[in-house]
């Protein structure tokens, strides 16, 4: 099968394969200001209001039997605003993302051109035992697929809930639920469900010398809405999502660790010559140093890496600065 | 492809192979490498800088002195936060021979951006964030070379302000032109020591090393990155109004120039200054040294730093 054939047939048979955000902040909010949380009751554990922004810049290519085919040259801007008023937080999250491609196009397939999401949580901290949160998601994304859908866009609004518990003093333990609706130039829309399950820690006082552990898990099922005159039919693969973040404070100086892996499930086999491939592999991890004082200004950067392993595979190593302040 | 190879291979430039990097030199001047050494500054510095070469050492050539690099340092430093720019705007290329028969400075437009940024935390920590670009239009080709690095490091103040230790991480992308890209990184770590008040008597010295990995060009136009080591010791004293420094600096280059045998960049630099005031003045003679299979070139170059400082 001649390369330029193949992502034309996936265009049918796979359509998005987004990588999204890493956002390991599901039962526990990070040291870091400018992380913004996943579900929504991890705000509720934030301590201070602030305002960050980080600037990233990312540059890998993609391969297919070990020949480069794309170059891909990225950068973004992000801003998180978080307040806390008593014991209700409010976080907002805003991010927009473009990629600049190289290469001919000969082979067709998913490369996403830009993206643009925004996160609005709410959050009420009860009794410093629990915390329940609401929360909105918007994420659209302009891919290219092939020469005659080069520029199509597609958004998917998140309406979700969560919950996180604290125990003994340092666990934390929480879930929430979403239903994500997906909209397309090219396609139908689609619905699907998932659910999100979380365990972490946090030892140490604000000031003292702290750790954070987090691993979650989340899962939503295949959804698949059926082809409607001029527009494809839309299918959203078994995915599930694990994530784990690590963090280590000593006197200001914040060692962060965080990393994630999404597994979609293909609706059947997809083969390319000898090869079978049964899922989509993203993983995407992240270390970073920054001073995070209780208030002030902070400071830091992350080195990260992004990969997809699928027929193809994607590699994107990547850098970020953030800035941020911390109010009393 | 030999002249493309010469890209890499076959020159140097008119700097030192590290700068400071865990804490600053006591000539307010010279610039840091890790941006979080930065941050254990005091106060703010406007600079110039001008290094030379003395063709009377080198008989291929016409005598005389000619400048092969300018640059200029400013750092402000408001607060716990503290900014940096240097730009050499000139700056002269080394190129040898494989023979190493003669050397030569060219006139080829070379300059350097860097930018860095730091913030101190309770006195004991610091961390900083760095951007750097190095633009180069060899006249053997038709090509500009660039050389960007993004930079992020860290280090801490331990036993009372005695010791120091940082570590950091340089991203760079090299292209040539549209023809060819590597990206790499390397890490850098040192450890350094500072005793007295820089008001008196201030005693510093440090020791540093960077990696750097074996990357493969994408498309072999470039050559090769080769893995290389960049092991730096120094130390500096001042007494009052005088202060003396010596720097050396060993890379370490493995299987250069694609044979089996190692390459040896070796500087040594000796300095003296004076500091009158706000003003500073450093004097400098770098003495290098290339050794490869049994041929080996030297030549020294002289630097010149000007400051002036306040808080």
């Amino acid at each position: 099968m001649r390369k330029d054939q193949i992502g034309l047939i996936l265009l049918f048979t796979v359509f998005l394969i987004l990588p999204g955000l890493l956002s390991a902040q599901m039962v526990t909010a990070s040291f870091d200001p400018t992380q913004p949380v996943f579900l929504p009751a991890a705000a509720g554990w934030r301590i201070d209001s602030f305002v960050g922004f980080s600037y990233s810049e990312a540059n890998g290519s993609r391969t297919i039997d070990d020949d480069e085919v794309y170059k891909f040259d990225s950068s973004g801007v992000k801003a998180n605003i978080g307040g806390k008023f008593s014991n209700i937080s409010v976080e907002a999250y805003l991010e927009q993302q473009k990629t600049d491609v190289k290469g001919e196009y000969l082979v067709n397939g998913w490369i996403n051109l830009d993206r643009e999401s925004g996160r609005l949580s709410v959050a009420m901290l009860g009794n410093d035992f629990v915390t329940v949160g609401l929360g909105g998601h918007t994420d659209s994304y302009r891919d290219y697929f092939d020469s005659s859908h080069d520029s199509e866009t597609t958004t998917e609004t998140n309406v979700l809930g969560s919950i996180s518990v604290k125990a003994m003093d340092v666990i934390y333990i929480g879930g929430g639920f979403g239903r994500v609706k997906e909209q397309s130039t090219h396609t139908v829309d689609n619905n699907w469900n998932y659910a999100a399950l979380g365990l972490g820690a946090i030892f140490g006082e604000p000031g003292e010398t702290r750790f954070r552990f987090e691993y979650s898990w989340a899962n939503s099922p295949e959804a698949e809405s059926k082809r409607q005159g001029e527009e494809e039919e839309a299918i959203h693969f078994d995915t599930t999502t694990t994530r784990m973040a690590a963090e280590l404070m000593i006197s200001g100086l914040l060692f962060s660790f965080s990393g994630k892996e999404e597994t979609r499930k293909l609706n059947e086999t997809f083969s390319i010559g000898d090869e079978d491939y049964n899922d989509i592999k993203i993983m995407i991890n992240e270390a970073g140093v920054l001073w995070v004082p209780q208030n002030g200004l902070t400071l830091g950067f992350y080195f990260g890496s992004k990969e997809t392993d699928f027929y193809f595979k994607d590699k994107l190593s990547e850098f970020k600065v953030n800035i941020a302040y911390i109010f009393e | 492809m030999l002249r493309r190879l010469l890209i890499l291979i076959f020159i140097g430039f008119a700097s030192p192979l590290l700068g400071q990097v865990v804490i600053p030199s006591l000539d307010p001047v010279q610039p840091t490498e890790l941006s979080s050494a930065l941050a254990w500054r005091i106060g703010s510095t406007v600079g110039v800088e001008s290094e030379a070469f003395n063709r009377d050492e080198d008989a291929s050539h016409d005598t005389g002195v000619e400048n092969v690099k300018s640059a200029v340092l400013i750092a402000y430093q408001p607060g716990n936060v503290v900014g940096e720019i240097y730009y050499s705007p000139y700056r002269k290329t080394l190129t040898y021979d494989s023979d190493y028969s003669s050397i030569e400075w060219t006139d080829d437009d070379a300059s350097l951006l860097e930018l860095r940024l730091a913030i101190r935390g309770n006195r004991q920590v610091s961390v900083g964030i760095g951007y750097g670009k190095f633009e180069y239009s060899p006249s053997f080709y038709n090509e500009k070379y660039e050389e960007s690095y993004y930079e992020g490091s860290f280090s801490v103040r331990l036993l009372d302000g005695l010791f120091f230790a940082g570590a950091g991480m340089q991203r760079f992308t090299v292209n040539l032109g549209s023809s060819d890209t590597i990206k790499y990184n390397t890490l850098i770590s040192g450890v350094a020591l500072q005793m007295g008040d820089p008001t008196d008597v201030i005693f510093k010295t440090e020791a540093a090393y960077k990696q750097i990995p074996r990357t493969e060009s994408e498309n072999d136009v470039l050559s090769t990155v080769r893995k290389s080591t960049v092991s730096q010791f120094n130390m500096e004293l001042m007494t009052g109004a005088l202060f003396a420094s010596f720097e050396y600096t060993n890379k370490l280059t493995e299987e250069a120039r694609g044979s089996d045998d190692n390459q040896n960049d070796i500087t040594s630099r000796y300095g003296v200054g004076l500091k009158l005031g706000a003003m500073t003045i450093g004097l400098y003679r770098n003495a290098h040294k290339i050794d490869y299979q049994d041929d080996d070139i030297e030549y020294d170059t002289y630097q010149a730093t000007l400051g002036i400082s306040f808080l």
